[in-house]
């Protein structure tokens, strides 16, 4: 702890490669299945190599040419890949084909590298070549079996940690499982009633954080989904505009459709809102 | 003659359609109803009545009401059926269907049943459209089996242009496993390329209480029912459980003399 109150001296936040998520305490009885989490909040990419890693008290440097691209993360594995039919981070995040990046879900960086986190307590410290403060994390108490530590994604700069809450326990590569609270969006649907005959399009309006993931799905009154959108925010607010049509581009039928928001990809943040479609 | 009749109905082609209800009734819609209210023709024809009255706000959506209810009057051979629904969206949307049919006994194991449904959709009071359907169904029923086929609603006319009004030929099997137990499976279309399953098994735990399980493939639900069986009146929460909506509870209230 002494050694984290040594580097605990405030340095600008911005442009600097930022500790996301940290698992420590693996599924069960498992040891290879450690990892920690690089975000990048910058809009530039940047080279991991102006980092250095200490963990407890070994040192981990990283090699040249190793970059975070602008809004993008990278995971550091005890074992990434299976050694003999070992655990290993892409046979339990990935698709267990031996091979990292073959596969939709591992479409991130991921970086194997010799280290061990204790489960009781420790301490990430980043620090940057010069040997400044960047960022770290620490802990006392072994959480949740097989499930990760991750930075509150909704104050990114902030170093406040929660344990996940995403029903896989982590969230490797993506954004972290933190929700926003309720009262950080808004969502709109006017009008509530379109006529397809007279061209008649509807607009959702949704306000939330900055990279907030949005995910819009339209059912039938009959649960059959109908039409998808998914996107993150540019900007503070969303507009997504429907006509009335469903994936395959054709008018739906006249009735009763049901609009579910889903926002930050979490069931808590979801709006669930009636429309009809008149001929 | 059977054969017949069943080719009949399976080869008849012309317009129909689901509608949001088939998700709530299907329980209802198997042969071999000792267990509760049906809509099979044999249940229709069995001496005496029966009524229901169902209720729910799909996917817990406040606004959203759906109100259906139902009779029929039965003297062996024969029985006539009615029912009104109603379904709307708060200020937007409001949809009344009245149906009166008839069901008999053609042979020995041979029922036959026919509806007339008319229907009257409201588009936020401004557009207003009617339907009128029919709903034929023959059922093939032993002492511990039965076999249905019909079709859910051919429209008699098209009342706005709809590109996906077509035949949606049903068939539904039931079988007794024990006399507290009955098995049943079925098979709905929905949509032109696309059709649901649906199987469920029913329980009679005791004279005052019976139990279903349910699945259906299309959308995937799950559906657990309870019966409370009070004198001649029954007492049913059933809960549908789906992937992403909320759930939809279902509260009813039937009787059979």
């Amino acid at each position: 702890m002494f050694l984290i109150s040594i580097f605990l001296i405030p340095v600008s936040l911005f442009g600097q490669v930022r500790l996301s998520e940290v698992l420590y305490n693996e599924p069960g009885s498992r040891i290879r299945l450690e990892w920690i989490e690089f975000y990048n909040p910058d809009e530039i990419a940047i080279p991991l190599s102006n980092y250095r890693l200490i963990i407890n008290s070994d040192t981990v440097n990283f090699s040249d040419g190793l970059r975070i691209g602008p809004g993008a993360y990278t995971v550091l594995c005890r074992q990434l890949l299976p050694d003999d039919g070992s655990d290993s981070f892409e046979g339990r995040w990935g698709d267990s084909s031996g091979y990292w990046g073959d596969y939709a879900l591992e479409n991130y960086s991921a970086i194997d590298c010799d280290f061990s986190l204790p489960n009781s307590a420790g301490a990430i410290i980043l620090i940057d070549i010069n040997g400044a403060y960047a960022d770290s994390f620490e802990w006392n108490s072994e959480g949740l079996d097989g499930t990760s530590f991750e930075r509150d994604n909704l104050h990114p700069l902030s170093n406040s940690w929660k344990q996940s809450s995403s029903t896989g326990g982590s969230t490797p590569g993506h954004a972290n499982s933190i929700p926003i609270a309720t009262e950080d969006y808004t969502i709109s649907v006017q009008p509530r009633i379109i006529s397809i005959g007279a061209g008649g399009i509807l607009s959702i309006d949704i306000t939330a954080p900055l990279k907030t993931s949005v995910e819009i799905e339209i059912f039938n009154d009959k649960a059959i989904r109908k039409r998808k959108f998914n996107g993150y925010f540019a900007g503070n607010s969303f507009r997504f505009t429907w006509d009335g049509t469903g994936d395959n581009g054709n008018h739906l039928e006249p009735g009763i459709y049901i609009i579910l928001c889903i926002i930050d990809g979490k069931y808590d943040n979801t709006e669930t809102i009636p429309v009809v479609i008149s001929p | 003659m059977k054969a017949k009749v069943l080719l009949l109905f399976i080869l008849l082609t012309s317009i129909a359609d689901a509608d949001y209800g088939d998700n709530l009734l299907w329980r209802y819609s198997f042969g071999i109803s000792d267990l509760q209210f049906s809509n099979s023709p044999d249940a229709i024809c069995r001496d005496g009545y029966q009524a229901i009255f169902l209720h729910t706000n799909p996917y817990k959506i406040g606004p959203l009401n759906w109100n259906y209810a139902a009779g029929s009057k039965g003297a062996g051979r024969w029985g006539v059926s009615g029912s009104f629904r109603s379904y709307n969206l708060v200020d937007l949307y409001n949809d009344i269907k009245i149906s009166i049919g008839g069901a008999f006994q053609a042979d020995g194991h041979l029922y036959l049943s026919l509806e007339t449904e008319i229907e009257r959709e409201e588009f936020k009071s401004i557009y207003s459209y009617n339907h009128v359907k029919l709903i034929p169904q023959a059922q093939i029923k032993s002492k511990s089996e039965s076999l249905s086929a019909g079709f859910s609603r051919i429209c008699i006319n098209k009342s706005y242009s709809s590109s996906s009004r077509y035949s949606m030929p049903f068939l539904t099997f039931s079988t007794y496993i024990s006399s507290y137990s009955r098995f049943s499976f079925g098979y709905m279309q929905l949509e032109k390329t696309r059709g649901r399953w649906q199987i469920c098994h029913d329980l009679t735990i005791s004279e005052f209480l019976s139990l279903d399980l349910g699945y259906l493939s299309y959308p995937e639900l799950l559906q657990c029912g309870l019966d409370f069986g009070w004198k001649k009146v029954k007492f049913s929460i059933i809960y549908q459980g789906i992937d992403k909506l909320d759930d939809t509870i279902i509260w009813g209230i039937s009787t059979r003399k």
